[in-house]
């Protein structure tokens, strides 16, 4: 029964050949899909790593000059007077807009890029950003000869992978001076909930009266429930410490919520495409997969006139299409494989490879399944003196 | 051997109703070489194939070595048309792609056998209808007369006790056909095969030892 259906498949090759192509191709777009819809779910169900409720983001609009950096530091210690304003921090990076910062970071010669923000010592208190090792920069990094750093947990393994990074020195990617890996955070995503998970890290902001280095965003944490109307206060406060400047306040859930709505766009208008692209292969793969078994109603018909039962029947249609579909998916799997190194889409991470070939191997198995077993079984309704006239 | 009894079939479709067999009472004996004449749409392929019990009668009964058949989804209904009935179609139905000793084999692969000794019973089949040479040959490198003798050691392959042909002839010239009666003759005569046949050729229908014919879906005298 095994050989006989694996000679039949073998001496249909030139038609099986074209079923196969179509369960590969079907199966690499089921992967792809899968692997994205992975990809985005895995995103979005992944901790932003801060919390951004009832913080203001004020950023700072104008020309920045050294001496700005005391007038900065006096317009934060003077919100912090406020009763509402629990925390005043600086942080370089607006949270939930497109807008990064990267720089390189080299260890044994291997380079790792990551975003990089600059922050002031008490920001990871007002953002609940937990450290999960080490530290926070802070004042015992003054007079160092180095610049603190603090990554997140995925830069901390793309470059130093399982050696601890804690106390590790690495130059500056133009040679200035040397960073020192001081503390380890889960995380930053600073781009909001569909941020890809990637590398991150933070510098140090040192409060100053004169500084080079420029800072373009205060963030304020609020008591819960204080009302918008403090903004204007702070707006007084603001101008009377910073006259150069003026000044843009947003709320961090509003900015989240609409930066959210705006990239949901493309990932719904792309979810569309990928749900009409399944259903095209769809049709496809089950007309071919249809038209094969109903092309063997007579051959159905002549197996049940020569003493196959009706499940035998069953068993011997579908498994020349599972044994096919098996080929096909090992192929398939094989090209998916290779996918990341190509290079083309990224690093595609371990799990989400595993979950796409697991998931586009069970619907294939499935519907060819599906796609044999119910057409065999309606061509063995009618009687095989039937079968066997069926044109 | 064969026993049908008051056998009625009916084909109902949406805007007509066939009666193509009637009232057909038969009888037919252990190792009787049988045809069954009649003119074209008078039912004989709808009589046959009740006796092979590829279809079902809309009422009476047919009993097959003395068992009455009572239900035709029963999956012992696969086993006896396998162990007790052989089919020769006249349109052959050979699977394309399997090779001669293959299809040969079909029947065999429905048992508990061992492959050695399916090839074994498929070759002494071939043999019988005079194809051994022809093993590794698909089925469409055959002239029609070799593919119905495909087709009959197919049919003989497991040691049926009844065969039954529908005009096993009909698309074969009238020197293959002589061979194909011939072949059928020896099937009796050599092992006790109850043959029947059907074919609408006096001339083969004269060399049978019995010939029952219907007009209209009923026997004629
Ligand atoms: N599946 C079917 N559905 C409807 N009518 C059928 C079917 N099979 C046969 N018939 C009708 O039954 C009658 C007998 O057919 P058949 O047994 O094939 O005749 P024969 O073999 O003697 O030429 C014919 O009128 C034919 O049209
Ligand atoms: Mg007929």
């Amino acid at each position: 029964m095994i050989r006989q259906m694996l000679v039949l498949i073998w001496n249909r090759k030139r038609i099986n050949a074209l079923i196969m192509l179509e369960i590969t191709l079907s199966f690499l777009v089921l992967f792809a899909v899968v692997v994205s819809a992975l990809y985005a779910w895995k995103k979005y169900s992944t901790p932003l790593g801060f919390d951004y409720r009832d913080t203001l983001s004020v950023v700072l609009i104008g020309q920045w000059e050294p001496h700005h950096a005391g007038q900065l530091k006096r317009a934060a210690e003077a919100m912090r007077t406020m009763p509402e304003v629990s925390w005043c921090e600086a942080s370089h990076m607006d949270l939930f807009t497109k807008s990064y910062w990267t720089t390189v970071l080299r260890h044994n010669d291997k380079p790792t890029q990551l975003m990089v923000n600059r922050a002031s010592d008490q920001y990871h208190q007002l953002a609940r950003i937990p450290v999960i090792d080490g530290r926070w920069f802070g004042p015992q990094d003054t007079g160092g000869d180095y610049e603190p750093l603090v990554l997140n947990r995925r830069a901390a393994q793309k470059v130093f992978g399982s050696e601890s990074p804690l106390g590790k020195v690495l130059p500056h990617s133009l040679g200035k001076f040397n960073y020192k890996v001081v503390g380890i955070i889960e995380d930053y995503r600073q781009h909001g909930d569909l941020d890809p998970l990637g590398e991150y890290g933070f510098r140090r902001y040192v409060w100053e009266e004169n500084s080079d280095t420029r800072m373009r965003q205060l963030m304020v944490r609020l008591k819960p429930g204080t009302p918008r109307s403090i903004e204007r206060d702070m707006l007084k406060i603001l101008k009377t410490n910073l006259p150069d400047y003026d000044f843009s306040i947003s709320e961090l859930s509003v900015a989240r919520e609409s930066y959210m709505r705006k990239s949901l766009i493309p990932l719904i208008t792309s979810a569309m495409l990928a749900v009409c692209l399944l259903l095209m292969v769809a049709m496809g793969l089950l007309g071919v997969l249809w038209q094969n078994v109903a092309q063997r109603t007579q051959e159905i018909g002549l197996r049940r006139a020569i003493g196959a039962s009706t499940t035998g029947v069953l068993v011997q249609i579908s498994g020349e299409l599972l044994t096919m579909t098996a080929f096909s998916v090992a192929i398939g799997t094989f090209l998916a494989l290779q996918v990341p190194f190509t290079g083309l889409f990224g690093n595609i991470e371990a799990d989400l490879m595993v979950g796409g070939i697991t998931g586009a191997t069970s619907v294939m198995l499935v519907l060819a399944f599906v796609c044999s077993v119910y057409p065999a079984w309606l061509a063995m309704r009618i009687t095989p003196a039937d079968a066997l006239h069926y044109e | 051997m064969i026993v049908l009894k008051n056998i009625e079939k009916i084909y109902r479709t949406e805007t007509v109703e066939t009666i193509a067999l009637h009232g057909i009472d038969l009888e037919i004996e252990e190792g009787e070489f049988v045809s069954i004449m009649g003119p074209s749409g008078c039912g004989k392929s709808t009589l046959l194939n009740i006796m092979g019990l590829l279809d079902e009668p809309s009422a009476g009964y047919v009993h097959i070595e003395g068992t009455r058949i009572d239900s035709y989804s029963d999956r012992s209904l696969a086993t006896l048309r396998n162990h007790q009935i052989g089919f020769v179609f006249q349109s052959f139905h050979l699977i394309p792609d399997l090779n001669i000793l293959d299809n040969v084999m079909l029947p065999l692969i429905y048992r508990k056998t061992s492959t050695k000794e399916r090839r074994e019973r498929a070759r002494t089949a071939l043999e019988r209808v005079g194809l051994q040479s022809r093993l590794h040959h698909f089925p469409h490198q055959l002239s029609g007369g070799q593919q119905q003798r495909v087709a009959i050691a197919r049919a003989i392959v497991g040691s049926p006790r009844i065969l039954l042909t529908d005009e096993p002839t009909g698309n074969l010239d009238s020197q293959m056909g002589g061979e194909i009666m011939k072949i059928l003759q020896s099937l009796k005569s050599d092992s006790g095969t109850t043959v029947v046949m059907v074919t609408h050729d006096e001339e083969k229908a004269e060399q049978t030892d019995r010939v029952v014919r219907i007009f209209d879906g009923r026997l004629v005298a």
